[in-house]
């Protein structure tokens, strides 16, 4: 998978930002580098794939109070940490919170781009659940309130019957409702009704709803 | 009656009366055979007055015969005992002339010896009654001459001229007066009476003998030479009287006893004051073993030798003797006496003082005692001490001064009383000795009373072994100025001070160590930041490298980049060698603010991850103060980490250290304010050894600051801030710049 995408790093060491950036550019990566927190939420554009590469100890804000302010302003971006002292609990907390990795100093090369990859990885993953989910709920949005009624029963895995005689209609009126559901949420079959309704239901991909978790 | 027999007795009353008030001078206490010998003369001649008297009232020829037989004696009799007072009177003449004369004078007496004198009349024949002036009348003799009897007159006339040689001689050495008057008169009566009784004798004149009558001319002018010597005597006696007084009055006045020792009489005279010194009695009869007895028994040996030594060769006797007093007290008395001598050698007595030395003696034993005490105190002490002048000679010296110099050898030999401190000094400065020249400038500035006080340790290698000395200059309490200068060896205590010196460093080192393993999270951060850069700028060019064409411009620039980092990670490891190294304490000048900038960077790392924000207020022109830069940088440290953990309770961003310096009174001044927890209530306890808040802490941090603080002459102390907080202050000496 060659993912070419945005990278942000944030170091307040400028050399070493010059240096990882002169390394990502190299591998074709768009890189922007800043050394300090409120210049790169300046410059960050959320419709670009993208990821940040963050050391953890920035001098004003580290790393994790950022990673935290990202989360809850909704700001959906992959984020790899760069340590300079490889301190556990800090990176078991950044993973916990969703961090792609956590890298100490001096970094690899390999160990970097591969972290950074699958950061872009996540994002582009990110961006088509979003996509997904902004279709799905389009096409939910389109069906009429009975519908809507009819899809809840079917997707409890109620039979056709038993919805007519809770709704108080005829069991063929049941049949054309569920017919147009299916027409409706485009699915083929009754396994990706479910499916699109559990989604629907959730509302946000896996990852996120462990994260909303953690922070509730 | 006539007047001749008024006149004749007249002079032989005369002649007796002066013979015997010569005979009375002549007979004092000291006899003068001068005075007797006139007396014997004025008798005789008042003999021969009568004999001529009688002569004059002779009724026969055989009265008047015998009586000139006596007259020839007593003639004789004139002339030599005339002669006699002339030899002793005069004290010159020719003795074979005055015995020649009176032995020619003596030889016609032989012609008296007879039955009938001879010596004038052969024969004679009647005598003849003469009428004179005045009606009077004497008796002469008619009959033959014997001019046998001119012998007599020769001899007369060698008298003569013995005596006018003996006056000439008496002129020549100056008696002038006691010459012409005595000398004269005598000649003019030899002259005189020798022509007139020669011209009777012979018959030319028929006259008595006037012997008597010319005789008074010598009484006339022994007259005037006594009542001058009456006159002279007087005077003599008002100014010895008055000198007698002075001499008591000064005698007593000083207690001084004078005395005399008649040798002969075996017999003391001596003052009141003199018996007082002996613890004699104010009648009591002193003579010689009288004043032997007043001499302390062990003198009396001394005094016995000293005295027969005196005598016998020494005209000058000189001691000092223990005298006992009767109620027992001892006293010292000095004694000078000077002897006297006859004209044959012969001590005859002894003048002298005598004074109590008491306490003069006990007041010299007292300044020997007090001198020895000093000279004592003075050598005993084992610094070597020298006294130096005001040009800087060395005036004296203590025993160990000269040990010293005789145990160093050659160099300090010309350190000794006489030469110049401050030219030995010179030398040896001019040759390069730093220590010479900082000890003439220290010796000078007393020496000048620009300073009260110098004070120096300086090394001084025996061929054996280290030495240390301290020289100490202290200006000498005395009019005149000058210095003491003293060395004292202090090896014994420069060596145990070096001791605790390398025990305080090798604390220190310790503490650095601990504030180093303290820091090493940091320091690893701090070495791994320049690794990274240096990591990914080598991959990223060879990324830049495999593409075609290679970026080369931008590998340059990584490869720039590369070096300044690695040189960073040098000075990281360069920062932290130093602070692990064991090494001895240096002092060089030092600007503090560059000390705190290098504490900070050590610690800069830690301090970003504890979120510790450090305010830097540095004065301006960066006063220098002499220190170790490590050991300093230690003390700034540990005062900073302290600062933090003070504050590791407070918010991230309520975290804040404030380092200030100024210069205050000479003294470089660094404060450390933290905003942390503050201190507790007895401050002073933060400095006490193993006091700690920290869980893994050894609680000596501070302590060993302190010490550093000290051993740099600086003070380190503590106190809480008026808010919250605490402030630690260093005080350091500047430097003393000079501006040109």
């Amino acid at each position: 998978m060659n993912t070419k995408g945005t990278i942000y790093l944030l170091d307040d060491e400028p050399k070493l930002v010059k240096a990882l950036a002169r390394l990502l550019t190299a591998e074709g990566f768009n890189v922007h580098g800043f050394t300090a927190v409120t210049a790169f939420l300046e410059a960050y554009r959320a419709e670009l794939l993208g990821c940040l590469v963050l050391d953890v100890s920035m001098p004003e804000l580290n790393g994790l109070e950022l990673q935290q302010r990202l989360a809850q302003a909704g700001v959906f971006l992959p984020i790899v940490f760069l340590t300079g002292r490889g301190d556990i609990p800090m990176s078991v907390q950044a993973i916990k919170a969703g961090a792609v990795d956590f890298l100490t100093k001096p970094v690899k090369d390999a160990d970097l781009l591969r972290a950074v990859r699958a950061a872009l990885q996540r994002a582009a993953e990110q961006r088509d659940h979003i996509i997904e989910m902004a279709s799905l709920r389009q096409r939910h949005a389109s069906l009429t309130p009975r519908e809507r009624e009819v899809m809840e029963h079917v997707v409890a895995g109620r039979l056709n019957k038993q919805i007519a005689a809770d709704l108080g209609t005829g069991e063929q009126t049941i049949k054309v409702h569920r017919s147009r559901v299916m027409e409706k949420m485009r699915v083929i079959s009754l396994a990706d009704l479910v499916r699109a309704a559990e989604r629907l239901e959730a509302g946000k991909p896996k990852w996120e709803n462990e994260t909303a978790n953690e922070h509730e | 009656m006539n007047w001749i027999m008024f006149i004749w007795p007249m002079v032989t009353a005369a002649c007796v009366t002066i013979g015997l008030i010569h005979l009375r001078i002549g007979l004092r206490r000291t006899p003068e055979a001068a005075h007797v010998m006139f007396a014997l003369t004025a008798f005789v001649v008042a003999a021969f007055s009568c004999l001529e008297l009688a002569m004059i009232r002779a009724d026969s020829a055989a009265h008047y015969l015998e009586l000139q037989r006596w007259i020839d004696f007593a003639g004789v009799a004139v002339v030599v005992s005339m002669t006699a007072f002339v030899w002793v009177f005069f004290g010159t003449g020719r003795k074979w002339l005055a015995l020649v004369g009176c032995g020619l004078a003596l030889s016609p007496m032989i012609l008296n010896l007879g039955p009938e004198p001879k010596m004038i009349f052969l024969q004679i024949t009647g005598i003849k009654t003469v009428e004179t002036f005045g009606g009077a009348t004497y008796t002469v003799a008619e009959g033959t001459r014997n001019l046998w009897s001119l012998l007599f007159y020769g001899g007369v006339v060698l008298i003569l001229v013995f005596v006018a040689d003996a006056s000439a001689t008496l002129w020549r050495r100056g008696v002038r007066r006691r010459s012409a008057l005595v000398g004269g008169a005598i000649i003019f009566f030899l002259l005189l009476g020798g022509t007139h009784s020669a011209m009777v004798d012979t018959g030319i004149l028929t006259t008595p003998y006037l012997v008597s009558f010319f005789y008074l001319l010598i009484l006339v002018a022994m007259g005037m030479e006594l009542s001058d010597d009456v006159l002279h005597a007087t005077q003599l006696a008002t100014d010895l009287r008055e000198s007698d007084e002075r001499l008591s009055l000064a005698a007593e006045a000083v207690h001084l006893g004078l005395w005399v020792w008649e040798i002969g009489r075996d017999e003391f005279w001596i003052t009141p004051e003199g018996r007082a010194l002996f613890g004699f009695s104010a009648d009591e009869r002193i003579n010689r073993d009288r004043f032997f007895k007043a001499v302390h028994p062990e003198d009396r040996e001394t005094m016995q030798s000293a005295v027969t030594k005196s005598l016998l060769e020494d005209d000058v006797h000189e001691r000092e003797y223990r005298v006992v007093l009767p109620d027992g007290r001892t006293r010292r008395v000095a004694v000078r006496g000077r002897v006297e001598r006859d004209h044959s050698g012969t001590a005859v007595r002894v003048r002298g003082v005598a004074i109590d030395v008491s306490e003069h003696r006990l007041a010299e034993e007292k300044i020997r005692e007090s001198e020895e005490f000093n000279r004592t105190v003075l050598a005993s002490i084992r610094s070597q001490i020298a006294i130096l002048d005001r040009a800087g000679t060395i005036i004296a010296v203590n025993d160990a001064w000269n040990h010293f110099a005789l145990a160093n050898g050659g160099v300090t030999k010309a350190v000794g009383v006489g030469s110049n401190y401050l030219d030995v000094c010179h030398c040896s400065a001019s040759a390069g000795d730093a220590t010479a020249r900082r000890s003439l400038e220290g010796v000078r500035s007393v020496l000048d009373g620009e300073s009260e006080f110098f004070e120096m340790e300086y090394p001084c290698d025996s061929p054996t072994e280290a030495r240390w000395f301290l020289v100490r200059v202290v200006p000498l309490k005395a009019a005149a100025g000058g210095v003491v200068v003293s060395h004292s060896d202090i090896t014994r205590l420069k060596r145990s001070e070096l001791d605790v010196q390398s025990q305080r460093e090798e604390l220190a080192h310790l503490s650095r160590i601990t504030m180093l393993s303290e820091l090493s999270g940091s320091l690893a951060h701090e070495l791994n930041q320049p690794l990274a850069i240096i990591l990914s700028n080598a991959q990223a060019a060879q990324r830049l490298m495999a593409q075609e064409p290679p970026d080369l411009a931008e590998v340059r620039d990584i490869l720039v980049d590369i070096v300044s980092e690695d040189e960073r990670a040098g000075e990281v490891i360069h920062r932290m060698r130093a602070m692990l190294k064991h090494g001895e304490t240096k002092l060089q000048p030092l600007v503090l603010r560059e000390v705190i900038e290098e504490a900070l960077h050590l610690v800069s790392s830690d301090l970003i991850s504890r979120g510790v924000i450090v305010d830097r207020t540095f004065h301006p022109d960066g006063p220098r103060v002499l220190g170790d830069a490590i050991q300093l940088q230690q003390v700034l440290l540990n005062l900073i980490l302290n600062a933090c953990d003070a504050m590791s309770a407070n918010p991230r961003l309520d975290r804040r250290i404030t380092i200030a310096t100024e210069l205050r009174n000479g003294m470089v001044c660094v404060a450390v304010s933290d905003s942390g927890c503050g201190l507790p209530s007895e401050v002073e306890r933060v400095f006490e050894p193993f006091q700690t808040t920290k869980p893994d802490g050894l609680g000596l941090g501070l302590s060993i600051c302190r010490t550093i603080v000290s051993a740099h002459q600086g003070r380190l102390w503590a106190e809480g801030n008026a808010a919250r907080g605490a402030t630690f202050h260093i005080e350091l000496p500047a430097i003393k710049e000079v501006h040109s």
